[in-house]
Order: structure tokens, then sequence, then C-alpha cells
């Protein structure tokens, strides 16, 4: 059996079956459903009491058309309370929250006051606008006198929407969808960043528990060092995949039990999904929906896919090999920082010249730090969505993987010096002469 | 005919050099000694063999054949500072370490419950290394190294943190390896495992072999012609022209035999007539020296020059 393979399968095995592992797993995804849903939760706690909302019309004759919300019940008074609201707020305080008086001129100053001792929820005030600018504006145009008015205005409303057209590299129409390619791209972007950083971080734990047990020495006596550290940074690959998608599957699960799997992943038809998501919203904004679905269904998925994986293995390939060679000159995990510290922040930089490229997807920033092979695993993902030539993706993935490569060779000298000393705190500058 | 054949071997560490042009030759079906003060490239010796690093000139030859890297599927090797995973199970560690000497899955286990039935491990076949109290981790360490029938063994110090008990398995096993044919290089400090175990040594110091050949004829060659004599009834005096006293020498509590120091060029026989002359003469033996004055004298007299 091929001993990169043996290797592969016992450093996988030893983590994925370890009790840490899998309670992380399992609990994470619950966590972070729970952390969505008790805002909605809070929320709803307030729906339960409904509150009472007094209304005095002061001659508006418009008290009746105020429905009820979840939030509100409307109760008309009347004329006694007309003479001051003051006194007879005194009198119901307990169960009253607030007072509105509807003046008799209402329809012409356009004006009403809501009375209260506590500050007045938003959702009232916007409520009451709505309602009355609609009342009022119906019973303008009502006033006109023109037959069939309302029809009329509803054809003489236009609906204009900008879509932005963007020429493909062989002139053939592409649509863009600037929203959407942000979010995916900010998403795609943190994603390789966590995993690099969080997977890159137990490559490193693994070479230094190795290496502070003493059996490393018997294992490259069995098998040649860069076959354990590849083995290594490939096994805690196939870990953070594996960790990646039972979160995945378990967050599905998760959120089914927590009925919210119509809202997170859609049904087969995502257009279906969201026309029912916005229908229940009072379909005002549909139209901009079906547009938000008609964008993402416009992102090349494959091509987005495909250079993920290829992004996420190199990048992978490169700061794991990093974090082994920093693994095999330490000796305890403290030790670790000097060494850790560059390449955080070689991250954290990449991380934040991602985010500053979704305003300037195509400014020298982006364009430059999408082919540096330190920041394009994470910076292209930003620019991907936008759509970038095929000509600059090939060279930006072929340098990522030169230089991957490269360091995967440099790391294998230095691990290999690095596992077998002892006691000794290395610098930057032992390491360069390890190299040699 | 030499199972492993060092030759002209230097290695340069930064500014040290580790191993100058060092030759050593280990017959076969021998149990040979790498003896050397701390630091003087017994390990970085070892390592090369091991085929961990790479000599920077020189080669090594096994059965005759340059060194090539299925080689190490035919050592067994046991590094001075060792360890095992400590989350990992016994019967999966030894598994494992096997696995990478390249034995089949099926013989690993014939193999390994031998071992564990050898050693008294049996029971603790499922139990984590962490579970496992020093001296039954080493005996794991130590089936590790042997389970896929190494022809080469190479030990590393292997008595340092051993207990008297544990130490005398490892010299029965390492004695019992050797009987059936197994080729066995090991680095040592202590003298006394060499003068019971070793057939030959090479001592190197200073990155240098400074001394090596089989064990009795390092010791003759370091002998000072001191002698122990035995009579039954008086005190043995110094003869002039023939021999000094050695009042220094004793060799154990309730030792009465009196040392001489012949002097050079002085006859054998010619003392023991002499003494058979005045005294009724019991006993008489060469004392050779032991292999720690060797170690010391050979150490310390380089170190003069």
């Amino acid at each position: 059996m091929n001993k990169l393979f043996i290797i592969i399968r016992r450093e996988y095995l030893n983590v994925v079956v370890r009790k840490s592992f899998i309670v992380t797993t399992l609990l994470i995804p619950f966590i972070s459903i729970l952390c969505m849903l008790a805002p909605m939760l809070l929320m709803g706690l307030n729906d339960g009491e409904q509150r009472t909302v007094v209304v005095i019309d002061e001659g508006a004759q418009m008290s009746n058309i105020i429905e009820d919300t979840d939030e509100f019940r409307f109760v008309s008074v009347d004329s006694l309370a007309k003479k001051n609201p003051r006194n007879y707020y005194e009198g119901v305080r307990d169960s009253v929250y607030a007072i509105v008086v509807l003046p008799e001129n209402l329809a012409k100053r356009e004006y009403l006051s809501v009375f209260s001792e506590k500050p007045v929820s938003h959702s009232l005030v916007s409520h009451l606008e709505e309602t009355f600018n609609k009342e009022i504006t119906d019973r303008n145009i009502e006033a006109l006198g023109i037959p069939d008015i309302q029809d009329k205005i509803e054809e003489c409303t236009a609906h204009v929407s900008v879509s932005e057209i963007r020429w493909g590299e062989d002139g053939v129409v592409e649509s863009s969808s600037v929203e959407v390619s942000q979010i995916i791209g900010l998403m795609l972007a943190m994603f390789s960043y966590i995993f690099v950083l969080m997977y890159g971080a137990m490559i490193m734990n693994g070479v230094i528990e190795e290496k502070t047990n003493r059996i490393v020495e018997v294992i490259v006596s069995s098998c040649k060092p860069i076959e354990l550290m590849m083995g290594k940074i490939i096994s805690i690959a196939l870990v953070g995949l594996t960790q990646m998608f039972l979160w995945g599957v378990l967050t599905f699960i998760a959120s089914a039990v927590f009925g919210l799997s119509g809202v997170l992943f859609g049904g087969s038809d995502p257009i279906e999904t969201v026309n029912a998501m916005t229908a229940a919203h009072g379909g005002a904004m549909s139209v901009d929906v079906e547009s938000i679905v008609r964008e993402i269904s416009n992102i090349k998925f494959g091509q987005l896919f495909l250079s993920f994986l290829f992004y996420g293995i190199g990048g992978f390939l490169l700061f794991g090999s990093l974090f082994a060679a920093f693994g095999s000159a330490v000796d305890q995990p403290n030790d670790s920082s000097q060494f850790v510290t560059p390449v955080m922040m070689i991250e954290v930089f990449a991380l934040w010249a991602g985010v500053a490229c979704i305003e300037n997807p195509d400014g020298p920033l982006a364009v430059w730090c999408s082919y540096i092979p330190f920041t394009s695993p994470i910076v292209m993902m930003v620019r991907l969505p936008y759509g970038v030539p095929t000509w600059e993706l090939v060279t930006s993935i072929a340098l990522l993987y030169a230089t991957a490569f490269t360091f995967v060779w440099l790391a294998g000298r230095i691990y290999r010096r690095g596992i077998l000393m002892y006691g000794k705190k290395v610098s930057f500058m032992d390491i360069f002469r390890w190299i040699k | 005919m030499n199972y492993i054949e060092v030759i002209d071997v230097v290695k340069d560490y930064d500014k040290h050099r580790a191993l100058d042009h060092v030759n050593v030759s280990v017959p076969e079906g021998c149990i040979y000694g790498l003896l050397g003060p701390n630091g003087a490239g017994k390990t970085s010796l070892i390592r090369i063999i091991n085929q961990i690093t790479n000599p920077d000139s020189g080669e090594i030859r096994l059965n005759g054949e340059l060194l090539k890297a299925t080689d190490v599927h035919s050592m067994g090797y046991l590094p001075e500072e060792r360890g095992l995973y400590k989350k990992m199970k016994v019967a999966d560690q030894i598994t494992y370490l096997a696995q990478l000497k390249g034995m089949p899955r099926k013989e690993i286990e014939t193999e390994m419950n031998a071992w564990l039935d050898r050693f008294e491990l049996t029971e603790w076949r499922d139990k984590k290394v962490e579970a496992l109290s020093k001296g039954m981790a080493q005996k794991v360490q130590f089936i590790s190294t042997v389970i896929h029938r190494p022809k080469l063994l190479i030990f590393d110090e292997p008595f340092s943190g051993f207990d008297p008990v544990n130490a005398e398995i490892l010299k029965r096993e390492i004695l019992r390896l050797r009987n059936e044919g197994a080729t066995i290089l090991f680095s040592t400090h202590n003298m006394g495992s060499v003068e019971e175990l070793c057939e030959k040594i090479s001592l190197i110091n200073h990155s240098r072999v400074v001394l090596e050949g089989d064990v009795n004829k390092v010791r003759h060659q370091f002998k000072k012609h001191i002698y122990a004599v035995n009579v039954r009834e008086g005190v043995v005096l110094p003869e002039m022209g023939m021999f000094t006293l050695e009042p220094d020498e004793v060799h154990r509590a309730g030792d009465d035999s009196t040392y001489i120091r012949l002097r050079e060029g002085v006859n054998v026989k010619d003392v023991i007539s002499c003494l058979n002359d005045k005294y009724e003469l019991t006993g008489f033996h060469e004392i050779l020296p032991s292999m720690h004055e060797v170690f010391i004298e050979a150490v310390n007299g380089k170190e003069k020059i």
C-alpha cells in the first residue's frame, strides 16, 4: 500500500474520530441556527401582546379606516374624550398604549398627532402614515370626478428597473448583478479565509504534537519527511471538507427541524419560492426579488465552483505547507506566534483587500491582489462573480500553483530539518539557512 | 561479509562538521557497538543509515549495494528520543508503524499478537497509549521496531530510560534477534552492555572514528600489563626490574589479589617462575581494561593531541 495513503488515512481518522471533532461538528450548525432564530423568537414575543391605541376623531370621519395589526388594536372613543385627551389618558394609562387624534381638517393639512408618555413604536407611526396617505390620495383622486380613474392610474404608473448590461469578451451580452455578486463573492472569500486559518492551524498543531511526542523520528525512518508532511496537509484538507460537508447537511436538517428550510435553501424552483415569500410580504417587492433571482441564475456557477475548488486547493497547499514548516521549527505551540503572525497578517490583508474590491472589482488593488498567490484565493473569489477574463483567471491560477509547489518544496526542506531539531529557539534566519 | 558499510561519510550542519570521513563496517549477524561521548556524531551517522538525512559525501552500502529507498523496510530503528501517539490504541499504533514498513496487514496481526503475548501486553491491546506506564510504552516501542522482522536493527541508546528489569528483557531480545539472523547496530554510553553484548565496536569522538575492532582486541590494545596475583601466605613485594605494585587497582570488595604491573619487555613466564619460587602461587591472571576504561582513555587521549 502506498505510504502516503497510509499516512493520510491515519491522520484523517485520528482527527475525525476524536470527541472534540464530533462534538463541534454536531453542535455548530444547531448553535448557528439558534443564533439566527433568537432575534426572530424575541420579536415574536412582542406579537403576543396586542396593545390598545385609542383613536379620537375630531371630525375627520376616518377613525374606522384604521385596520388592526398584530401589534395594535384601534379603538374609537366618543366625543367625551375630545375635550381633553390628557385627562382622558390619565384615566386609562394602564390599558392604553397611545392616543391618536385625527383633526377635523386632516385631509387638507395632512397632519395628525399621536400622544403617549412613552416613546411610540416606529411601526405604529408608519402604519398610520401608510393608512392615511392611501386614504387621502384615493379620496383626492376620487374628488376629481373622472370615471374609471383608478384603472387609468394603474395603466399610467411606470415601474422602471435599471439593468446593467455588460459585454463579455466575445461581445456576447451578459447581464450583470451587482448586489448578488457582492454577496456571493464575499461569502466565498470569507469561506476560504476561515478554511485556511482554521485548518492551517490544525496542520501546525499536528506537526508540533508529533514533534513533542518524539514519534516523528520513528515515522521518518519509515517514509520520507515530505510524504509525512504532504500526508498531513492532504488529510487535514479532507478533514476540513468533511466538516464543511457535515455542517452543510446538518444545517439543512437543523433548519428543517426549525421550519426554516424554505427560507434558507428554497425549493426546487427558486423563483416560485421567492414569490411565495414576497407574496407573504404583500407583494410589493416581487419585481425586485424576481430580478435578483434572475441575476443569480446569470452567474456562471460552474465556473465559480470550479475556480473556488482550484483556488481552495492551491491556497491550502500554499498556506498548509507554510504552517507545516513553521510547526516543525518550534517545540511547543506557544513559540509559534512569531511565525504565524506574519501569515495571519497576509490573510487579514487579503480579506481586507477582498472587501475593498467589492467597490471596484476591476481596480488596480483588485487586479494585483488577484494575481499575487498569497491573496488571490480570497480576492479572486470576490472578483469572480462580476466576471473575470479567462486569461486572467488562468494566469492567476498558474501563478498560484507554481508558488504553491515551490513552497511545498521549500517547506519540505525546512520540515525535515525542523522536526529533528529540539531545544533551540529557531529564528527566521535559521529557517532560511535550512532551505539551502 | 559486511552487511552494512559506511564509506568515507561526511556530514556538515551549518558551521559544524558532524561526521568527518567516517568508515564503519558491520559484519552480517554481528552485534555492533557505536560508542562515543555526547555530540560525537553517533546519532548523525545512525540517521544517515536510516535515510532520515543524507550524507554530504560518501556512501552507505547495504549487503554490498548502495542504499535505496525501499531498504527502510528491512531496517528497524529505535531512536534515543522515542515516543508514540498518545491518543492511539496500542494495536493501531503498532499496525500503523508496521504498515509504514511495508508489512502486509494479515502478517502484522499474527506477529503483533505473538509479541504482545511475549511482553504480557495482550490485555492492553485496545488501550490508548496514554494509559500505559513508561515501561509498557517502551515495550510497545520495541515491538514497533522489530515487528516487521528487519534484517538490520538500529538502536540509539536502547538502555536509556529502561529500568533494570526491562533492560534485561531488552538484552535477551536483542540476543535472540541476533541468533535469528539479524544484524544489530547500537549506540550507547552503557559500557557494561557493550562488554556483554557487542562483538565489535567503533568509537567516534569529535566526528571521527578513533578506535574500532573486536571488543577483545580493543581491550588488549589498551592493556597496561597488569596482572592479578594470589598467593597462599605472605605479601607479594615488588620485584625490581620485573614488576611494580598497583595498590589502586581494586576490582571488588573482599578481593585479596595483589595487582602488579610488568615492566616493559619483561616476559610473563619469567615473572611467573620468579613468583613461584618465592610464594605458593594460587592464582595469576591478566587484567584487561574494561570498556569503560578504554572509552575514557581513548576519548581523553585524543583530546590531548
